[in-house]
């Protein structure tokens, strides 16, 4: 039985915050799962995936996010319960079926799970996803634990139905990807199939229809901000004169820094949990006890402005500081110790700093930045690309691992926006400028929202290559399946099956070749074919992601050595950048440890000096 | 409830590079020290990263309650390094004078090294600093010793097993084995448990 589907409550588990609310959502009852993976969030989805035989939930990696959000729609306006989970950019990607369904609501539960991911460990901007909820009305949950988030999924379905519109639940990285003790509840039951009621004056958003859904959406938020100043989700905590509002893992860092300075019992804390609409109510009551107060919240002044607000019609005149003050940064995640230590000097409580290390004549400690693995299909790609078209191209770039190639010797990443862009960016990039273009783009990004752009620079017969990097997987996020993954080769039934091939030659591109990247000289070729081409070109460069292959535990390739005949031309090192090749006293060696046997390197050696390792097996 | 901790919380940081089994390592200690009874908290940032970046995992051990996620700067009690000079980059921004490392000597070299364009230090001058920046420092040979043992992922659990052996936290091997135990079938546990074993002795 899956871990998360347990039928014990009571019982204490150490889970992920990821994992809590997927069991959150299995104690809620869903009947329904999608999603487009992305971190922070992938693990949410995985457990899904997982349980799904088990348990006969419907559970669906989506093309994209707002196919997923549609999906999820109609299941909860057929009565039952769905979740629908997302990184905070994938929101962008569902907001246009987000705003309107917040118009037609939901009659089962529906929550969006929106994971944030501030300090961009693995995103293209930091963008505060709690505006979305101010922008379409709609209500809004924030937890600060992986426990609380597990309870507070089961009560987001409850509000979701209570009201009758699509509740949003918003992580952070550090509640997605913190472990903890867990209390599991118990599991309600779950409906398999629903009924739709045509309605259509309800549920067809023309505009007479939507002028009374509108009015129907501000009434409903009315009822919500009700309950939001009731909500036990809105706590505070202590009774002192000194005030804290502070959300999320901010709330934690405020709680341990109040225990390490001592000064619990001068402060109130509130801690809202229930964001939208904003509980004006409860923080007129909360500002009436204290005498000055500061806002810990990462991101944007979100709290800081609506409690300003409040403060304005409660006639609050005390200090209120945050962002606006410059104490708090609006970029990044905040380091505990600077909550600290900034809560100390605003309230005025006399605090030492602990004794810190004297670092100033540490060696500079060389850079780590991630890379592509040792063997990635994606590594062969661009030096074949490089190889033929030569350094003077522009390399639009999309989401993905091969957006790793950016640092040199592959420096095959020029302009990057969001999912799918590299392909809109070059109809732009061959228009407007002289030079080549050569964009990447990964396999399941394709399926998200490469194809639009595809579809796009056919029509209006734009000039350029996108070459697909095909990998069989969504690597980036740990190895989802898309819908051009062979799903009965990895043991799953149930699923069809669509070609990259066939989709680009059916959108009418005029140049297609599949190349395998393992093939250094054909593949050169064959991109010289492809870019000689005048219009659209794609190549289709396939070859199993390694990390994915040795999951599967497919079979391995000897690994390889350089032998004597080397000659120290070094262009394995110097163009390849692969992390299984080393530099030791001016010669090059090969790490077998991670050496994956592509072969990639030895068909670039002038002297033919790299082979297989012989002997073993 | 078990031993007494020396202080309350203690802050662990297990460092290395993406791929290593970073987050495996600290589940399983994490794992064990919520079996000894104390309140257990990780913090990871996993992601990109993974992609043979530097990678950190914060556990928070209290008998008290959960502690946020995050150790905050300068907080770390113990450092584990399963790679030699990510124990630097941690001790830079984690370090205080109290701290105990423990790290792997086995080196990975980012890619910025590889291609020539900056410097990996020598093992020695890492040692070095290493010891300059802790109040006890040991360094285990754990890659190589996993090596013979049959794969390199029995470093990280000889790299518990020293941890447990420097006695900076109270870990024992009972405990250690029942966890595992509880994962893992019957062959794969022994040779977890002679990793554990040899990890033990490296710092003995």
């Amino acid at each position: 039985m899956h871990k998360l589907l347990v039928d014990e409550p009571g019982k204490r588990m150490f889970l992920l915050g990821n994992e809590a609310i997927a069991r959150g959502a299995v104690e809620a009852g869903i009947s329904c799962a999608t999603t487009y993976p992305g971190t922070p969030s992938s693990e949410i989805s995985l457990a899904f995936f997982q349980m799904a035989p088990e348990n006969g939930l419907v559970f669906e990696y989506s093309v994209n996010e707002k196919t997923a959000l549609e999906v999820a729609a109609a299941a909860a306006n057929s009565g039952v319960r769905a979740l629908c989970v997302m990184k905070h950019v994938g929101v962008n990607v569902a907001a246009d079926a987000l705003m309107t369904l917040a118009y037609i609501g939901v009659r089962g539960g529906l929550v969006l799970l929106t994971a944030d991911d501030p300090y961009m460990f693995s995103s293209q901007n930091e963008q505060d996803n709690r505006y979305y909820a101010r922008l379409s009305g709609l209500p809004m949950l924030e937890p600060s634990s992986g426990d609380e988030a597990r309870r507070m999924v089961a009560d987001a379905f409850d509000l979701s139905e209570r009201l009758g519109l699509p509740v949003l639940l918003r992580t952070t990285t550090r509640i997605n990807h913190s472990t903890e003790p867990v209390t599991l509840g118990e599991i309600r039951e779950r409906k398999s199939l629903g009924e739709f009621k045509k309605d259509p004056f309800r549920y067809v958003a023309v505009p007479a229809v939507s002028r009374r859904l509108h009015t129907r959406l501000l009434q409903q938020e009315a009822l919500a901000l009700a309950l939001a100043n009731a909500s036990p989700w809105n706590a505070i905590t202590g009774a002192g004169r000194f005030g804290i509002v502070a959300n999320g893992v901010s709330h934690n860092y405020v709680m341990d820094a109040l225990a390490d300075l001592g000064i619990a019992d001068q402060c109130s804390v509130l801690r809202p949990g229930f964001v939208n609409p904003f509980p004006k109510d409860l923080v007129r009551r909360f500002l009436s006890g204290v005498d000055k107060v500061l806002v810990v919240e990462e991101g944007e002044p979100f709290l800081e402005e609506a409690v300003q607000a409040a403060a304005q019609t409660a006639g609050f005149t005390g200090k209120i500081a945050g962002k606006g003050l410059g104490l708090f940064s609006r970029e990044g995640e905040f380091d505990p110790a600077m909550v600290r230590q900034t809560l100390a000097s605003y309230f005025e409580i006399p605090y030492t700093r602990p004794a810190l290390l004297d670092v100033s004549d540490t060696p500079e400690i060389p850079a780590r930045p991630p890379n592509l693995c040792a063997g990635c299909g994606h590594r062969a790609a661009f030096y074949e690309v490089r190889e033929a078209a030569g350094p003077d191209v522009i390399h639009p770039t999309d989401i993905g691992c091969y957006t790793l190639g950016l640092l040199p010797p592959l420096s095959a990443a020029d302009f990057l926006i969001c999912m799918g862009s590299s392909v809109g960016t070059s109809c732009g990039f061959s228009r407007f400028t002289d030079r080549k273009v050569i964009a990447y783009i990964g396999d399941s990004t394709f399926f998200h929202s490469g194809i639009p752009g595809l579809v796009n620079a056919v029509f209006n017969r734009h000039n350029f290559t996108l070459v697909i990097l095909d990998n069989g997987t969504t690597a980036m996020t740990g190895h989802q399946p898309h819908p051009g993954v062979d799903m009965e080769a990895l043991g799953k039934t149930g699923y069809g099956r669509v070609s990259i091939e066939a989709v680009v030659r059916g959108v009418g591109v005029g140049h297609v070749t599949v190349i395998n990247p393992y093939k250094v000289k054909k593949s050169i070729e064959a991109v010289r074919e492809a870019i000689q081409y005048k219009g659209v070109s794609v190549i289709i460069a396939r070859q199993p992601c390694v990390l994915f292959a040795r999951a599967l535990k497919a079979p391995k390739r000897k690994p390889f050595r350089v032998t004597d005949k080397c000659n120290n031309h070094r262009l394995c090192v110097d163009r390849l950048g692969c992390p299984a090749m080393v530099v030791e006293a001016g010669k090059v060696r090969i790490n077998a440890l991670q050496c994956t046997g592509c072969a990639v390197c030895a068909q670039i050696c002038p002297e033919h000096a790299i082979l297989p390792v012989e002997g073993e097996e | 409830m078990g031993t007494r901790l020396w202080k309350d919380p203690v802050n662990i940081i297990i460092t290395g590079v993406g791929g290593q089994g970073n987050v495996l390592a600290s589940r399983i200690l994490g794992n064990a020290l919520t079996a000894k009874g104390y309140s257990v908290t990780i913090g990871e940032t996993f992601g990109a990263s993974q992609r043979g970046g530097s990678v950190m995992s914060h556990l928070r051990v209290s008998e008290k309650g959960a502690w946020s996620p995050q150790i905050p700067r300068g907080g770390a009690d113990v450092v584990v390094a399963l790679e030699p000079v990510e124990a630097l980059r941690v001790l830079v921004r984690y370090g205080n004078p109290g701290v105990k490392v423990v790290a792997n000597t086995r080196s990975i070299y980012p890619v910025g090294v590889i291609s020539g364009e900056q410097n990996y230090p020598a093992m020695e001058d890492v040692r070095a600093w290493v010891a300059e920046l802790s109040s006890a420092s040991w360094f285990v040979d754990a890659t190589d010793a996993a090596m013979r043992l049959g794969g390199p992922i029995y470093g990280n659990i000889m790299m518990i097993g020293a941890l447990a052996g420097t006695g900076a936290l109270p870990l024992d091997r009972g405990t250690f084995e029942a966890v595992m135990a509880a994962t893992m079938p019957g062959p794969k546990l022994a040779a977890n448990m002679e990793a554990y074993d040899i990890g033990v002795a490296m710092v003995a």
